[in-house]
């Protein structure tokens, strides 16, 4: 057996309704990998398939060197042998349970009697803050309180893996952003491999060193952020890649951005504080000179490269914000758009929206 | 309430006349017995050795057809919901038999297999001199027969409603099937388990025919509380009749158990 540690994953299998999944996936230790695809990609049938709730058909799973699932072998590890920890999209906590014995759990079915594990289980009460809950019954939790319990109870089993569906699906807009935070730390707490699970590209690009793009039970792109954004690989990711996200803090609808001096200003002047300012590259509007009228944000850029995407040419512009836009072709061959050249950039106010991060 | 619902207005006097009589169909035959009643000497009555033997007889073997099946119960309907085999769905048709079989075709088939010349009886009885039928055992037995199915059937359909996520996390989180049914499934369907419980105590309590059939009607003996009143009918009217409302007592007990489950609140 090789002593190759994280995860190596060939994922291949066809599901009863035809669907066929061919996946192949590899996660080192310490960093975060995540699964980015629109519903119906297959993200929570390789989830399964890798935490062992469906066999695969071919290909093999290695976690740490050890293989868990190789069909040419006959090795299927049932999932109570697979120390992979699964957190489900809204947690499935056990309801009858009180958060303490949810945490403790894991620890139970690991042969401690009832003491050592709650004895265990204190432990990630006290690290995920969840000292005052441990006696109140899972079933009665918020959200976020709910997230913390899943998340204890997850690497309370001291698993060698964990994979995260959907983590932040089940909360609401305003809890979003403050537990994506402390998911994030918690994650950088756990040393083995990570796998998020996503379809909102914003949670992919914040919280994965490296993302996989999945379309159609296939992966169709992997890369850093970075790479992913700057050559979108499919119509698919194009879009969602396409979406600048930016940085800052603003205060009555103007924005102080992290990566540049250029004062942005939006609509939303209830939001203030941290945000995430995310601008379609369809709102972006490109303009040989200074626009007339009064968009509420117009600068002058440069134009780092232009791709065509078929029915739609993405230009991607550099100094002072990394922005794309998207323009019709005919536009490109107007304006006469290539890379260095110097271009009037204008954004409506109305088309800057900002989360709160 | 302001609902969008169907037509409104009078409901059609056809209609009305119909369901008054199926109500009295129902209703009629309760009155008929409490108007019966003879109340004064009710206390006397329910002292009587026919009605405390018959009593006793029934909350022991009624009792001990809801535990045995539980206990077999349960697993089948686990089985039933939570594997895959050839045959499944057969097995269950099997399993819900008793449920629409006459009685007393469950009582003599129980014969045919576990009388003293039965198919599995004779040999035991051979080998031990033990035999179920006329005995307590075989009042038991009948009523396990009866009873068992309105237990498989309530918590197989509360098992098929589960979320499954729920013994997916437990399994991931290390445990064996065995413990997840144990610390997961059987907690998580505890209210169902209840009612099929009480479901099938009552059919237990109720069941005449294949009791008859199988277990005899021996006073003290194999004599439930159903048999005492068909018995009594013939000899004490009074007595059956208290034998009877003690049933009536019990059957309303179980609704009022079973209420928030059967009866909307509206």
């Amino acid at each position: 057996m090789s002593e190759v540690s994280g995860l190596q994953a060939s994922i291949q299998l066809q599901r009863s309704n035809g669907f066929k999944l061919d996946v192949e996936l590899n996660i080192a230790a310490g960093t975060t990998a995540c699964l980015l695809g629109p519903n119906g990609a297959g993200k929570s049938t390789a989830v399964g398939a890798l935490a062992g709730l469906i066999n695969i058909e071919g290909g093999s799973i290695r976690l740490n060197g050890r293989t868990l699932n190789d069909p040419s072998v006959g090795i299927a590890i049932p999932p109570p042998d697979r120390k992979i920890g699964l957190m489900f999209q809204d947690y499935a906590l056990f309801g009858h349970l009180s958060v303490e014995d949810n945490i403790a759990f894991g620890p139970r079915s690991a042969g401690l009697s009832k003491s050592a594990s709650r004895l265990a289980a204190a432990e990630w009460t006290h690290k995920f803050d969840l000292i005052d809950l441990a006696g109140r019954k899972a079933s009665d939790l918020s959200g976020g309180q709910a997230q913390r319990v899943a998340m204890a109870r997850t690497l309370a089993a001291n698993p060698d893996l964990i994979l995260l569906d959907e983590p932040l699906a089940a909360l609401d807009v305003g809890t979003k952003a403050t537990l994506r935070r402390i998911l994030s730390t918690n994650l950088e707490a756990f040393d083995g491999p990570r796998l998020i699970i996503t379809h909102e590209p914003a949670e992919a690009f914040l919280l994965a060193d490296r993302i996989h793009i999945m379309e159609n039970g296939r992966i169709t792109q992997s890369g850093t952020a970075a790479e992913i954004r700057r050559s979108p690989a499919t119509a698919y990711v194009g879009a969602l890649a396409g979406t600048n996200f930016l940085t800052g803090s603003t205060f009555r609808g103007s924005i102080t951005l992290d990566e540049s001096n250029v004062v942005l200003k939006t609509s939303d002047t209830t939001t203030d504080g941290r945000v995430i300012v995310t601008v379609r590259p369809s709102a972006l509007a490109l303009h040989p000179s200074q626009p007339d009228g009064s968009p509420r944000n117009s600068w002058q850029a440069k134009i780092a490269s232009v791709e065509n995407l078929g029915d739609v040419a993405r230009v991607y512009l550099d100094a002072p914000l990394p922005l794309a836009a998207d323009v019709t072709p005919g536009s490109v061959e107007q304006l006469g758009l290539s890379a260095g050249q110097s271009i009037w950039v204008a954004i409506k106010a109305t088309e800057i929206s900002v989360s709160p991060a | 309430m302001a609902e969008l619902g169907g037509p409104k207005g009078p409901a059609p006097k056809g209609l009305i006349a119909l369901a008054v009589l199926g109500a009295a169909v129902i209703l009629l035959p309760i009155v008929g017995l409490l108007a019966r009643t003879p109340w004064s000497r009710l206390g006397e009555l329910l002292g009587k050795p026919i009605v405390g033997d018959a009593l006793r007889l029934s909350l022991i073997t009624s009792f001990a057809a809801a535990g045995i099946s539980l206990c077999l119960g349960l697993p089948l309907a686990w089985i039933l919901s939570r594997t895959r085999f050839w045959g499944r769905s057969l097995l269950r048709a099997f399993v819900t038999l008793p449920m629409v079989l006459p009685p007393v075709v469950g009582g003599a088939a129980l014969l045919f297999a576990l009388g003293r010349r039965g198919v599995v009886g004779e040999p035991i009885y051979d080998l031990t001199g033990f035999a179920l039928p006329f005995s307590v055992w075989g009042v038991i037995l009948a009523n396990t027969f009866v009873a068992m199915p309105f237990l498989v059937l309530t918590i197989e359909a509360a098992l098929n409603n589960t979320d499954h996520r729920q013994e997916a996390a437990a399994a991931t989180l290390g445990a064996s099937r065995l413990a997840v049914f144990n610390r997961v499934t059987v907690p998580m369907i505890r209210p169902s388990i209840l009612a099929g419980l009480v479901l099938a105590w009552a059919r237990a309590l109720g069941e005449f025919g294949a009791t008859i059939t199988f277990a005899g009607n021996l006073s003290g003996r194999t004599q439930t509380l159903p048999l005492a009143v068909f018995v009594s009918l013939e000899a004490d009217r009074d007595a059956a009749i208290a034998i009877s409302l003690i049933l009536v007592v019990i059957s309303v007990a179980v609704l009022l158990i079973l209420r928030n489950r059967w009866w909307s609140t509206q």
